[in-house]
């Protein structure tokens, strides 16, 4: 119960708008990609946004030639290492909290003032490819927090219905959560052994007639009529180590070669991603 | 081994060059006998204090290839550049560590301790606010079974301190034991910045009236 | 002066004592010609220099991002639907009543029935998220803080005396005859009632959402937190809505998207007092020490500082008019002190004036 803390509006509750379905150009908004498959959208990251944190990052992918579509828009603060809270017990390294907050207006729906189940899933699947790639134990009894601040999702606005596609945009939106979270490290200052980016691939199927599904790097879910599966990789290049993969959907167990190839995929990706993000980091010191 | 020098620059991850040559300095760290860099920053490289050899009696067995023969590569962060010309970049957070310096403010006073904020190490001024502890029987060197804590520091007191443990989860132990340790400003009862009269009395200019602290000595 | 035997380099002095810390800078310069200069470099008098920078959020319907030296905020506007048969107490506005204020109308009897609606109806639901890591004190976790509550709810307020919005650009009509007459007609917004309709009634109020976002923190959060908001709903535009009795819901048009009529431009501008002596003996009589008037204070000044004034003023109309005047603690600011704050609140209000067009 938050309520008395913040002003709630109205008692009743509200209604998203209903868009006019019988408009014409709805038949079919489904845009299909124009980028090749093993292309990723372009990346824009920019360090020291808030110059009170101790350090910060800023990450848009940028949104694709058709209006309406919008692109994912992260801001991300790092702060610490700081003393631990005085009930923590004594750690002798630094201990890691991820928070994840989508902002009220980043989605479709409107989304509360309270952290959700998907925004704890992001936080933790987070957590854990950033603990790989910090050397923990430079910094004893401290603690640092990280928080990403989900600005606009990467979510279509102009089809009114989800097609459970929440899933999917989730991929991407983890991420950019993880490149963007490791810039704002780097411009912290906390040691890490590596520059970790996240990168994703999926199994699209994009016609009906039963062709072979085929992998897609960095898919936005409304491109595709259908995605079977996706994957989230946290990859350090210089160590050739994953720190952290998520995966979901639906792929025959006997097929371990498609499962290989779409994390090599995501690696792919993942690089990609890497790219921008040594490019930034460079800048800052050159 | 291909890099001969290595880099001006790095980022975090990237190879500086073979541990057989460089010692890993700050912001670096060794991944299968290669420097890495873990910040991103400028490289220095530091060749070892010569002439320590000779003058040094062997008293203890040193370890067989001895490290200090090799130049140490450190990684520090860049300072902000000429964009913001009236804040200076803040520095990479650091940490309290044994035998560093501090400057703190005392927070509460109890019989056995003193409890402080620590603000500035060394030179650095600190982000965070780490606790100390200074207890005690840390307070002085002589007497020390007659230090009374609210003989020596107030809440609200500037002290000067020396890190002697990483202490518990909370707090970092510290001792002012040293001359030149010890309270450095502290406000009168009335309000008033005192100035130091002894080593154990300030006084404030305004009422004349004296208090009493473990006062650090005037450097 | 703290500590005479000691001497110690700026930014640890500012560290162990701020307050003395910015005395000394405040008093250092006044001997040679230049006035005197805060520890952030500015003058007294100096505001930091305001930003407003297009943004783009797709899923809102009206944003803003306004940069005030280093404080961010990002505020985006959100429509949503409220059914009247989803409001507990829903007292339609009498026709009659409404037509006679329109015959007499110059904007100022409608006007308060429209305040009546958007307050009644809570139709104006402002939100202010400092939780974001925007500083160091600001972290995620915890309930919103009091001054991120506090802040809410002088927005709410504010946006609610200023009349920024209209009652009537929110509501949703349903004329059953002119949609029967010709379905091509769309209803807009505000009724045109040509002939005495008995059946039109409005059906849905459009709610505000408007969340504002702290990017970065370093004070003076009321003053963005205002400025985000005035532009963000002048940015704002809401999809054309009509009823459809068929199916007895709110429909959008996906095309349309009509501009929310903002009226006026208030501005907010805030001074902090910086008084010289720290502490304030209780009864004290005249203040001893001097004091300062700190414009725009940042995050250092703000901890620093006790009484604090803020003044909204709008000058849109050719003429400076005080919307608000809120001051906490202290005693300092007298009547001769906030008359000549009306001057410096007008020199804000243009500026800003030129940095949102």
């Amino acid at each position: 119960m938050n309520d008395r803390r913040r002003i709630n509006g109205p008692a009743g509750a509200t209604l998203a708008p209903f868009f006019d379905d019988a408009a014409p150009q709805d038949l079919d908004t489904r845009s299909t990609r124009s980028r090749p498959p093993n292309a990723t959208r372009k990346l824009l990251l920019k360090t020291g946004v808030t110059p009170s944190a101790s350090g910060s990052a800023y990450l848009e992918i940028e949104t694709s030639a058709k209006p309406g579509l919008s692109g994912l828009k992260l801001s991300c603060s790092v702060h610490g290492p700081r003393a631990l809270p005085k009930s923590a017990p004594f750690s002798p390294h630094i201990v890691l909290s991820t928070h994840v907050k989508y902002a009220p207006f980043a989605t479709q729906q409107r989304r509360g003032y309270l952290r959700d189940s998907s925004e704890r899933d992001l936080g933790i699947h987070l957590e854990t490819a950033l603990r790989g790639a910090i050397i923990a134990d430079r910094w004893p009894k401290s603690g640092v927090d990280i928080i990403v601040s989900i600005i606009e999702g990467d979510q279509d606005r102009e089809t009114s219905k989800l097609q459970g596609d929440e899933v999917w945009d989730m991929m991407n939106t983890l991420s950019g959560c993880i490149t963007v979270a490791a810039a704002a490290l780097a411009d912290a200052g906390i040691d890490c052994v590596d520059t970790v980016a996240g990168g994703v691939a999926a199994l699209v199927q994009d016609a009906d007639d039963g062709s072979a599904p085929s992998i897609a790097v960095d898919p936005i879910p409304s491109e595709h009529k259908r995605i079977l599966a996706a994957c989230c990789v946290a990859y350090l290049p210089t160590r050739d180590e994953v720190t952290n993969l998520w995966f979901r959907g639906d792929l025959p167990a006997s097929d371990l070669d498609l499962y290989t190839s779409l994390v090599g995929h995501g690696i792919q990706a993942s690089k990609n991603a890497n790219r921008v993000l040594i490019d930034c980091l460079s800048g800052t010191v050159g | 081994m291909t890099t001969t020098t290595p880099p001006t620059l790095a980022i975090p991850g990237q190879l500086l060059g073979p541990a057989s040559r460089y010692q890993p300095g700050p912001g670096t760290h060794l991944h299968e006998s290669n420097l890495h860099a873990s910040l991103v920053g400028q490289v220095h490289i530091t060749q070892p204090a010569r002439a320590l050899g000779p003058a040094k009696r062997l008293t203890k067995i040193t370890p067989a290839p001895a490290p200090a023969e090799l130049p140490t590569l450190s990684v520090t962060p860049a300072t902000q550049l000429a964009s913001a010309p009236s804040r200076e970049k803040k520095k990479r957070e650091v940490l309290p560590e044994v035998g560093n310096v501090v400057l703190c403010r005392v927070i509460r006073i109890t019989p056995r301790q003193a409890v402080v904020a620590i603000l500035v190490c060394g030179d650095t001024v600190l982000e965070a606010e780490w606790q100390g502890l200074i207890r005690v029987q840390d307070v002085r060197a002589t007497e020390k079974d007659r230090v009374k804590i609210y003989e020596s520091f107030r809440p609200g007191d500037v002290v000067r301190a020396e890190v002697i443990s990483l202490g518990d989860q909370t707090n970092y132990y510290l001792s002012t034991t040293r001359n030149e340790l010890g309270v450095i400003s502290a406000v009168s009862e009335a309000g008033n910045t005192m100035v130091p009269v002894s080593w154990k009395e300030l006084m404030d200019p305004k009422s004349g009236l004296m208090e009493l602290r473990k006062v650090a000595q005037p450097q | 002066m703290a500590g005479p035997t000691i001497s110690l380099p700026a930014p640890i002095f500012a560290k162990i004592s701020p307050h003395p810390f910015l005395v000394r800078s405040l008093t250092r310069s006044t001997a040679a010609d230049h006035p005197p200069c805060r520890a952030n470099g500015r003058a007294t008098q100096e505001l930091r220099p305001v930003r407003f920078n297009a943004t783009s959020l797709s899923h809102a319907h009206g944003s803003a991002l306004v940069r005030l030296g280093d404080t961010t905020v990002l505020c985006g506007v959100r429509g949503e639907l409220l059914p009247v048969e989803r409001i507990p107490q829903f007292r339609p506005v009498d026709k009659e009543e409404l037509r006679q204020q329109g015959e007499n109308n110059n904007g100022n009897c409608g006007d308060a029935i429209g305040r009546g609606e958007l307050r009644d109806y809570d139709l104006l639901v402002p939100n202010i998220e400092l939780a974001t890591g925007s500083a160091p004190q600001f972290l995620p976790g915890v309930p919103p803080t009091t001054l991120a509550q506090t802040l809410s709810t002088r927005v709410y307020s504010l946006l609610h005396s200023t009349g920024l919005v209209q009652a009537g650009d929110l509501k949703i009509w349903y004329s059953p005859k002119e949609q029967r007459r010709g379905e091509d007609v769309e209803m807009g917004g505000t009724g045109d009632k040509e002939d005495g309709d008995e059946e039109e009634r409005p059906v849905a109020y459009w709610v505000l959402y408007i969340d504002l976002l702290f990017v970065s923190f370093d004070g003076n959060p009321f003053d963005v937190a205002w400025a985000a908001v005035v532009a963000a709903l002048r940015d704002t535009r809401l999809p054309v809505a009509r009823w459809d009795p068929d199916r007895e819901v709110v429909v959008c048009s996906k095309t349309e998207r009509r501009r929310l009529n903002v009226r006026g431009l208030p501005v907010a501008c805030s001074a902090a007092v910086f008084m010289e002596k720290e502490q304030s003996e209780a009864g004290a009589g005249p203040r001893e020490g001097g004091h300062w008037l700190l414009l725009d204070p940042d995050r250092l000044e703000e901890t620093l500082c006790k009484e604090v004034i803020t003044m909204v003023v709008d000058c849109s109309d050719d003429e400076t008019r005080i919307k608000s005047l809120e001051k906490q603690g202290g005693t300092l600011l007298g009547r001769e002190l906030i008359r000549g704050y009306a001057g410096i609140a007008e020199r804000r209000w243009k500026e800003v004036r030129t940095a949102m067009e």
